[in-house]
Formats: C-alpha cells, sequence, structure tokens
C-alpha cells in the first residue's frame, strides 16, 4: 500500500491513499470557497464575483468580496486548520479521540478569559481570551498529571474545569450592563463576523511559523501513537516531546481563538474524520487542518445562508460536531474500545 | 465451635459500629440543619435580632420590615435551599448507584442544558420573563435530555465515562444552541443570563408551594428507588434472580432523577455538582447500604446547599453571589480530586 | 499687509469650513477621523437609538436598528409623526455588513452602537462611519453632542441647535419651576435584578438635569463602573429617595407587587413613588431629541404629584398599575 521513493539518499514513504485524500480535501475546500464567495445577504451572482476578484466591477462589489467576504473564508479556513490540527495532535498524543482541546476546557477558559478581561479592564478582550484560554489548558494538563497523563483522567479533568469556567464565564456576563453583555455574548460561542485582513494575516502567519514543526510533529507522532514503551524502544524523548506537542497544540488553539473566538467542536471532530479518510496508523495532522477548515468554512456558509435569524458560526459547528461525537460514542462502544 | 462466636461477634460489632455511624451521620446532620436555620433567618445584609426573628415566625407582623423579612426572605430561601439540596444529592446518590458510576451528576448528565435550552426558547419564542413560568419547559427539556445522554451512554458496554461523555456532548450541543439564540436575542440574553447562575434569590413562598408536589413525587419515588439499589448494584442479572424488576426499578429512578432534578431547576436555576460530590461524602458515612447512602446524601445535601447559600451571601462576594456559581467553585476541585484519588484508568 | 490678509484669511476660511453648514465636514471620534463630502441621501443608522435622532432633524433613516419593542419599524409612538410614511430597512442583533453594504448608504451614524474598532474600519470602506465620541464609552455620550454631531453630518445644524436650545430651555425652566427639587434626592430603579441608575447613566443625568442628586450611596457604590448598582432585597435604603421612579420593561407590576420591603419604604409610605409605564421607560432610556419632549410631558405631572409634600396625592400611574400605597379614610 505505502510506497517508498527515493531522493539520493533520503527516502520516504507515501501513502497512495493519504495523497488521494488530501488532494480531495483541498479540492473541497476550493469547491467550498466557490460557494462560499457566492452566499451572502449582499446579492450577487457569479459573473459579479468573478467580475469583483479580476478587476472590473462595481466598487461595491469589490468592497463585498475583497473586505467582507474573502477575509471571512480565509480567516475560517485558517481557525479551522488550526483548531483541526491541534484536535488532531492532542488526540493522537492522548491515544484518545475524546481528548480534544475544545472538550477538555481550553474555550471555557478563552470565554472565561475574554469576559474578564472586559468586566475588569474594560478593554483587552483578545488578550484575555488567550491568556484565559492558555491558563485553562496549563491547568487541566497541571491537575491532570499524577506520574504521567492518562488519558481518561485528562478528559475528565477538563470536562470538570471547562462546567466550572462556564459557570464563572455566566457570572461574569451578569456583572454588566444590558448592551455590554450582548456585545461581549459573541465570546461565548465564537463568530466570525466582521473578520478583517488583520485577522487573516495573523492566522496565516502563525500557521506559517508553526509549519515546519507540525510537519515534523506527523511523522513523529505516528510512533508515539503507539504505546510509550514502543515509542521510546523507537529512540522518541517521550517526555520532552509531549510538552513540546502540548505547546504547539496549545499555541495554535489561542491563534484560532483570537481570531474566530471558542468555536465549539471543530478541534474535536476534525481528527477522526481525517484519520477515517486517510486511513489509521496515521496522525494525519494536515489532512485534520484541511478538515478543520472545510467544517469551519460550510459552517459559517450555512450561518450566512440562512436569512431570517443570524446564527453565529459556533451554533453550526456544534450542530455538526456534537452528533459527529455522539456517533463516534456509539460506534467506539459497539466496538468496545471506548475508554 | 468456639471459633464462630467470635467471628459473629466480631462481625456483629462490625455491623453495629457501621451502624452507629450511619446514625451519628443522619444525626448530625439534622442537628446541623436544625442549627443552620436561625443562622440563616439571622443572615443577611439587614441585621434582625433573635427576638424579631422569634416573633417573625410565632407572630407574624406584617407591617414589620424585619418580620418581613425574615419570613418573606429568609424563610423560603432556606427551605428552597434544603429542599434544593435534598433533591439534587438524593438524584446523585440514585444515579451514581444505578449506573454504578461514581462520577453522575444531573448537572453533567444534561439535564441543566436540556433545561436551559427550552428555557431560552420559552424567553425568545413565548416572551415568557417570569422564572415562576418556566417549570414545564424545564421539566420538560431536562427530560428530554437526559433520555439521550441516556441512551447515548448506555450503549455498548456503558462505561461510566462513557455516560460522562455522553452527557458532555449534549450538554455542549444543547449550551450551543442556546448561546446562539442568545446572540440573536438581547431580550432573552437579559432574562437567560440572570436565570442560568442558579440561586434562591427572590423565591416566593408560592413557587415554593406550587413546586413541592414535584418534590413530594420525586421523594417518594426516591424512597421506592432506594430500595432497590442494594440489589441492583450487585448487577443486573443479580437483581433480576433476587426478585427486583430491574426494568421497572430502573424507568423509577429514572424518574425520580427528572422530576427532582426539574423541579430543582424550576426553581433555583441550574445547579451542578451538588449531586456528584455529596454521595461521595454520604457513601464514606453510610458504607455500602444504599437505601443509607441515598438518605445521607439527601441530608447532607440540604446542609451543604444551606452552608453555599450563606456563604455566597457573605460581602467578600458583594453579598449576592449566587448558589450555583457557589457550588460550581467548590464542586469543580472536588470532581477533580475525585479524579485523581480514583486513579482515572479504573473509571 | 499682503501676509495679514493671508492669515487673516485663512483663519476666517478654517473656521467656516468647521462651523459652517456646507460640506464637507469632518468628525473626529474614538476611531479616528471621518470625512463626509456630501449631503448624505441615504443614511443608515446601526445606533440603537440613532434613528430618533435623525427624525429629530427631518432625515428618513433608509435602514435603522432596532433596539427593542413592538413596533414594526422599532420607531417609538414618540418618533411616529417625524417617521411619517417612511418605511425604513430594519436591522437587529448582530450587525450584518453585506446587508449593511447592500443597502449602498452614504453615511452610517453608530454613535450608540457598540462598535469595535475592527468594526468601524470594515463599515468605513462601505460608507463614511461616525463612531462615539472619545471618553464617553459605548453608550454614554450626551445626547447633545450627539444630535449636535448628527446635524452637521447632514446639513442639519441650525435645526439641531433649536432643538439642543429647546430642550435645555425647558429643563432649565422646569428646573426654576420646582425649587423643591433642587438638591432633593430621586433615582430610578428597575426591579426584578432591582438595579439602580447612577448619576453617570442617561437616566441619572436626566434626573440631575431636573435639579436632583442622585444618592452619593448610589454613585460611590464599587459596582458603579456599570452605570447602575445592584440593589439587595433586604435592603433598600440607598432607593428611599425623595423621589423614585420604577422603570418597567416589560411585565414588572407583578415584581413590584411581590417585592418585601418595598411597603415599609418611606417614599411608599409618603407616595413618593412614581412608576414609569413601558413606553415612558423607554423614552427615558433612548434619552433622544423625540423621546425627551415626550418623556418631560409624561413625568413632570407625576413627579409634581409624587413630591408635592402630601402623602394623600396620588401618582395617577401608581394608582394605574394597581400600586399605590392605600389610606384608610
Amino acid at each position: 500500500m505505502n510506497r517508498v521513493i527515493r531522493i539520493g539518499p533520503v527516502s520516504v514513504q507515501v501513502s497512495p491513499r493519504a495523497g488521494l485524500m488530501t488532494l480531495l480535501i483541498g479540492l473541497g475546500i476550493i469547491f467550498a470557497c466557490a460557494i462560499a464567495l457566492r452566499a451572502g445577504s449582499f446579492p450577487m451572482n457569479t459573473q459579479d464575483v468573478l467580475a469583483a476578484l479580476t478587476g472590473d466591477s462595481d466598487p461595491m462589489h469589490k468592497i463585498v468580496v475583497y473586505d467582507l467576504r474573502l477575509p471571512r473564508i480565509l480567516t475560517a479556513l485558517g481557525a479551522g486548520a488550526a483548531f483541526g490540527i491541534a484536535g488532531a495532535m492532542f488526540q493522537t498524543m492522548l491515544r484518545n479521540p475524546l481528548a480534544s482541546p475544545d472538550i477538555i476546557g481550553f474555550n471555557a477558559g478563552a470565554s472565561c478569559g475574554a469576559l474578564f478581561a472586559m468586566v475588569t479592564f474594560g478593554g483587552f478582550v483578545l488578550l484575555g481570551a488567550l491568556i484565559g484560554g492558555a491558563l485553562a489548558a496549563m491547568l487541566v494538563l497541571v491537575l491532570s498529571w499524577q506520574n504521567g497523563l492518562h488519558p481518561y483522567r485528562l478528559i475528565l479533568i477538563g470536562i470538570g474545569v471547562s462546567l466550572t469556567l462556564s459557570a464563572f464565564a455566566d457570572l461574569l456576563i451578569t456583572r454588566m450592563d444590558a448592551l455590554t453583555a450582548a456585545d461581549m455574548a459573541k465570546w461565548l460561542i465564537g463568530t466570525l463576523n466582521a473578520r478583517s485582513w488583520a485577522d487573516v494575516i495573523r492566522v496565516t502567519v502563525g500557521l506559517g511559523l508553526l509549519l515546519p514543526l507540525i510537519i515534523w510533529l506527523n511523522f513523529v507522532l505516528t510512533r508515539l501513537s503507539l504505546s510509550d514503551e514502543t515509542a521510546t524502544g523507537l529512540g522518541l524523548a517521550v517526555s520532552p516531546l509531549r510538552l513540546t506537542i502540548t505547546a504547539a497544540g496549545v499555541a495554535l488553539v489561542a491563534l484560532a481563538i483570537s481570531v474566530a473566538g471558542p468555536l465549539p467542536f471543530v478541534a474535536f471532530v476534525s481528527g477522526p474524520i481525517a484519520r477515517r479518510l486517510v486511513g489509521h496508523g496515521k496522525p494525519a495532522l494536515l489532512a485534520a487542518g484541511g478538515i478543520g477548515a472545510l467544517v469551519t468554512l460550510l459552517a459559517d456558509t450555512a450561518s450566512r445562508l440562512i436569512p431570517f435569524v443570524s446564527l453565529p458560526t459556533g451554533v453550526f459547528t456544534a450542530i455538526i460536531g456534537a452528533p459527529v461525537l455522539m456517533w463516534l460514542l456509539l460506534v467506539q462502544a459497539r466496538k468496545g474500545n471506548i475508554i | 465451635m468456639t471459633a464462630t462466636p467470635d467471628i459473629l461477634q466480631s462481625k456483629t460489632a462490625m455491623h453495629a459500629s457501621a451502624s452507629d455511624h450511619r446514625k451519628l451521620g443522619l444525626a448530625l446532620s439534622l442537628m446541623a440543619l436544625c442549627l443552620l436555620a436561625p443562622v440563616a433567618l439571622s443572615f443577611g445584609m439587614r441585621s434582625v435580632d433573635w427576638t424579631q426573628i422569634w416573633s417573625a415566625l410565632t407572630a407574624y407582623d406584617p407591617t414589620n420590615p424585619d418580620h418581613v423579612v425574615v419570613q418573606v426572605i429568609r424563610l423560603p430561601r432556606f427551605l428552597s435551599a434544603v429542599l434544593a439540596g435534598a433533591a439534587l444529592a438524593s438524584a446523585g446518590a440514585l444515579m451514581q448507584g444505578m449506573t454504578r458510576n461514581p462520577l453522575a451528576d444531573p448537572g453533567l448528565l444534561g439535564v441543566n442544558a436540556g433545561a436551559s435550552i427550552g428555557v431560552v426558547i420559552c424567553i425568545w419564542i413565548l416572551g415568557v420573563s417570569d422564572p415562576a413560568q418556566f417549570i414545564w419547559i424545564a421539566l420538560g427539556g431536562g427530560l428530554a435530555a437526559s433520555v439521550l445522554v441516556f441512551a447515548l451512554g448506555s450503549a455498548g458496554r456503558g462505561t461510566p465515562a462513557q455516560l460522562i461523555l455522553a452527557g458532555a456532548a449534549v450538554s455542549a450541543l444543547g449550551l450551543a444552541l442556546t448561546r446562539g439564540v442568545l446572540l440573536i436575542s438581547q431580550q432573552t440574553l437579559d432574562v437567560y443570563r440572570f436565570w442560568v447562575l442558579g440561586g434562591f434569590n427572590g423565591i416566593e413562598l408560592d413557587t415554593l408551594a406550587a413546586l413541592l408536589p414535584f418534590f413530594a413525587v420525586g421523594g417518594i419515588a426516591t424512597l421506592f428507588a432506594a430500595t432497590t439499589l442494594n440489589a441492583l448494584s450487585l448487577g443486573n442479572d443479580t437483581a433480576r434472580n433476587l426478585g427486583v424488576r430491574v426494568g421497572l426499578a430502573q424507568i423509577l429512578i429514572g424518574l425520580a432523577v427528572v422530576v427532582l432534578c426539574g423541579a430543582t431547576v424550576s426553581l433555583a436555576g441550574p445547579i451542578t455538582f451538588v449531586g456528584l460530590v455529596v454521595p461521595h461524602l454520604a457513601r464514606k458515612v453510610a458504607g455500602s447500604d444504599m437505601r443509607w447512602q441515598v438518605l445521607l446524601s439527601a441530608a447532607f445535601g440540604a446542609v451543604l446547599m444551606i452552608c453555599a447559600d450563606l456563604t455566597g451571601r457573605l460581602s467578600l462576594f458583594g453579598g449576592n453571589m449566587q448558589a450555583g456559581v457557589m457550588a460550581a467553585f467548590l464542586g469543580g476541585p472536588v470532581l477533580i480530586w475525585i479524579v485523581r484519588k480514583h486513579g482515572g484508568g479504573t473509571l | 499687509m499682503s501676509r495679514f490678509a493671508l492669515t487673516v484669511s485663512l483663519f476666517v476660511t478654517s473656521v467656516t469650513t468647521t462651523w459652517a453648514d456646507g460640506f464637507p465636514q469632518h468628525f473626529t471620534h474614538r476611531y479616528g477621523t471621518t470625512i463626509v463630502v456630501d449631503e448624505p441621501q441615504k443614511v443608515v443608522s446601526i445606533s440603537y437609538i440613532g434613528h430618533d435622532f435623525l427624525l429629530a432633524l427631518g432625515v428618513k433613516p433608509y435602514a435603522l436598528r432596532k433596539w427593542y419593542g413592538t413596533d414594526a419599524f422599532g420607531v417609538w409612538p414618540w418618533g411616529h409623526e417625524a417617521l411619517g410614511d417612511a418605511t425604513p430597512i430594519v436591522l437587529q442583533g448582530q450587525l450584518d455588513f453585506e446587508q449593511i453594504a447592500a443597502l449602498r448608504p452614504d453615511l452610517i451614524v453608530g454613535q450608540w452602537s457598540g462598535i469595535s474598532e475592527q468594526d468601524y474600519k470594515i463599515l468605513s470602506r462601505i460608507a463614511p462611519t461616525i463612531a462615539p465620541q472619545v471618553g464617553f464609552g459605548d453608550y454614554g455620550m450626551r445626547w447633545q453632542d450627539m444630535l449636535a454631531t448628527l446635524g452637521r453630518a447632514t446639513d442639519t445644524t441650525a435645526k439641531a441647535q433649536a432643538i439642543i436650545n429647546r430642550i435645555e430651555t425647558r429643563f432649565t425652566t422646569l428646573r426654576a419651576q420646582h425649587p423643591e427639587w433642587q438638591d432633593a434626592s430621586a433615582v430610578m430603579v428597575f426591579p426584578g435584578q432591582t438595579g439602580a441608575y447612577t448619576a453617570r447613566d442617561i437616566r441619572g443625568r436626566f434626573l440631575e438635569d431636573l435639579g436632583f442628586k442622585v444618592p452619593a450611596a448610589i454613585n460611590e457604590h464599587p459596582m458603579a463602573d456599570n452605570f447602575y448598582v445592584l440593589i439587595p432585597d433586604e435592603d433598600l435604603s440607598a432607593i428611599d429617595t425623595d423621589a423614585l421612579i420604577w422603570l418597567d420593561a416589560g411585565g414588572s407590576i407583578p415584581t413590584l407587587q411581590k417585592m418585601p420591603l418595598r411597603p415599609h419604604m418611606t417614599a411608599f409610605k409618603e407616595g413618593r413613588e412614581v412608576y414609569a409605564s413601558p413606553m415612558l421607560s423607554a423614552a427615558l432610556s433612548h434619552s433622544s431629541p423625540l423621546s425627551l419632549d415626550y418623556a418631560l410631558d409624561a413625568l413632570i405631572p407625576l413627579l409634581e404629584a409624587a413630591t408635592d409634600g402630601n402623602p394623600r396625592t396620588v401618582v395617577p400611574s401608581m394608582q394605574k398599575a394597581g400600586i399605590a400605597p392605600a389610606f384608610d379614610g
């Protein structure tokens, strides 16, 4: 199944299936982009969109495409990719599909941080979100550490921390007046409304900087996903590696939340879907990133297509993600290998 | 010949001491309730002296503001806390007993999320803003969510963690939908964000009286259900062999849990962790007899809830930290402690 | 001489550019400067109360942002006359920028809208956007400043100034007519979670413009950053003032009837409470040139009845709501 490619002294194993699937995911993203460019409250047909992209067109069309739709689409892709990769990283490292950053407290931490910053300082909301998310991540990891990082413990403690922080976020939003609370409510669920090129640049640069690390980790994680003994036997320093993966994962989630808010479930669903497509045994980080990007973009486009009520993107990622979680539970349960 | 009486004797002694523990535990908690009652009645922003408290209860004079504070504000608050604490804790004990899962808590298993989405729809679409009117929809939502969680969590092997995860999934979905609606409608946000904290502020005796039948039904169902729990804890097959109708028992327990939790959510909003934490404490004292676990859970739960409420009313917290938030702050760490203690792998 | 003339003429030109009617006009706000080049034909208001201001100036907004209420266009009754038969497009909830772009506005007004800097940058690409003034928070700008700004933006400066003068004079006159209100304590309170508005809030300012003083206990409360402070059930002394106005956003009468300690307040016993119907409460919360007239018309008689020193004088709105104190004999 796997082919070996030799280039001079270097040989690399590639799987045609993985390559094909990655290509398909890429095509899916391009297709989704096309749909997303056409979707929105501003009435534009395909001709108008193409005209706006290529040059000669109504200035307002250009504004809609370049200042409203493109930044939103690209941010969705970037944030989705970051969430997806981070989720796959944690899931593979902990050998459990349920150990996803958004389930174990990082999102709740970001919500809390953002609201806390607003209540206490009247600003610095983004910084608050980043610090809150990172602190929650640290808290969960430290609390779960007991002679090593046991996945089940991490998940359960993560859920506990998530609930407690959620309660705190609820408390904070009552400490604001009604209008400010309405403005801040988006930090409870995540939204891609009003994205700008600054967001696109931020998420692209962040992903770009982390890309070499991600590619290297992709190779490394395959061996790490076997047991700790096997991994060490294969020459991996397990603990420092786990720390690196954790740091990279937290950085990716923080990046994603900084541009899209705490979107639920994207980090969770991307890994399992990617693994099903690409074949088991591979961490498929890049494929997970692609799936995350695709899911987020589709969710965002769905939220823009529904005319009367403007439900935020986070609702749609939850509508996609929660059933996947439930399905996963059922499938795993039948196989008897859930936890 | 001589060995047997010794063994018998020591066993009887053990049994006697265990039984003493339980009775002691029960007695202590009832005593604590009796002691906390006057504390709860005297605690608050307004200082009311003991003679006034006494006369408020015995010779109520509606024109006396001190009497009003005691009977109309503090007394319903105290009674609600007792009921809510007892209800949530016994529901938790029932769930932990039935699912043999030390992490079962009605809040963790979707009841609150279901109630929340129901309430949000109630506010958004029906325009209701008085929490006293959320009763039926809170009950309905909670029931729907619990059923879904139980179905998902019991599929296949149905390990304890699987139930929790099913609860997390349903709760997360409910939460996302709820928060989505909040983003659309400012009016809904404005009513919901205060309800969701869960507390005993502003509860009237009338509302309490209206919900009393639910608590009563739940309580009676709990009593019957608890008697079957000892058998159930040995496993479904063993229980059947012992003559327990397992299906019926499970339905009864489910009913008790949903009614108790639904009534509590209607009364005081969503409160998590009480049902998780208290049964663990009760188990230490009650040993393995499930009936005592449930009974002591109820007693300890009432005491804990009152303490949470009183703590929240300290001026340290601005005098109005809702009990639900207090419970989350206390309960979160306890959950973490429980998970760490159990080693994580054996759940 | 020539240099002097040049300087003078430059000075005169700059002064007239800033103060005179006509375009272009420059607006400095918390997110920068906006230039309105020509009189706008299509004005979109994303400010929750901006439409009231525009209508007062005779400008019918092409689209407006509905805050709350049952009106189809989000315009409360005090604005119906000014609205006439115009049918503005209604925006609600989170802003949909594409929807706004599709309207092709000439001017976007957002002085009471909670827009972030990022929102502003995007909106200003669609059309010139006016954001809140520096230093007043998202929802704290004075109505006089908001009206003056909009007057400049829509070439109705004279009208804006006339309205400001008229309403301010009205307040001053009322203040002079009621010396008993000087330094008397008053507060506006919303029941339920029971919160009292501080002097920094527009509602507190309204009272202070009439001569009242919001009590120090409320203004100096640690939570006062929020424009309101929560009042505990057990201790209503902070709001037991010379004039107490209960606001109602809808459905608060049962809450008021059930408040345990309300009948024990001096304000209750001396008939110094005023119940503000949902419409009056909305008028006070909007605090716009159109709603202020209505609010004063409705509230002044009630305040007079409440503060006349005679407990037996019934405040009509209290009686209508069924929460007036009863007197025997």
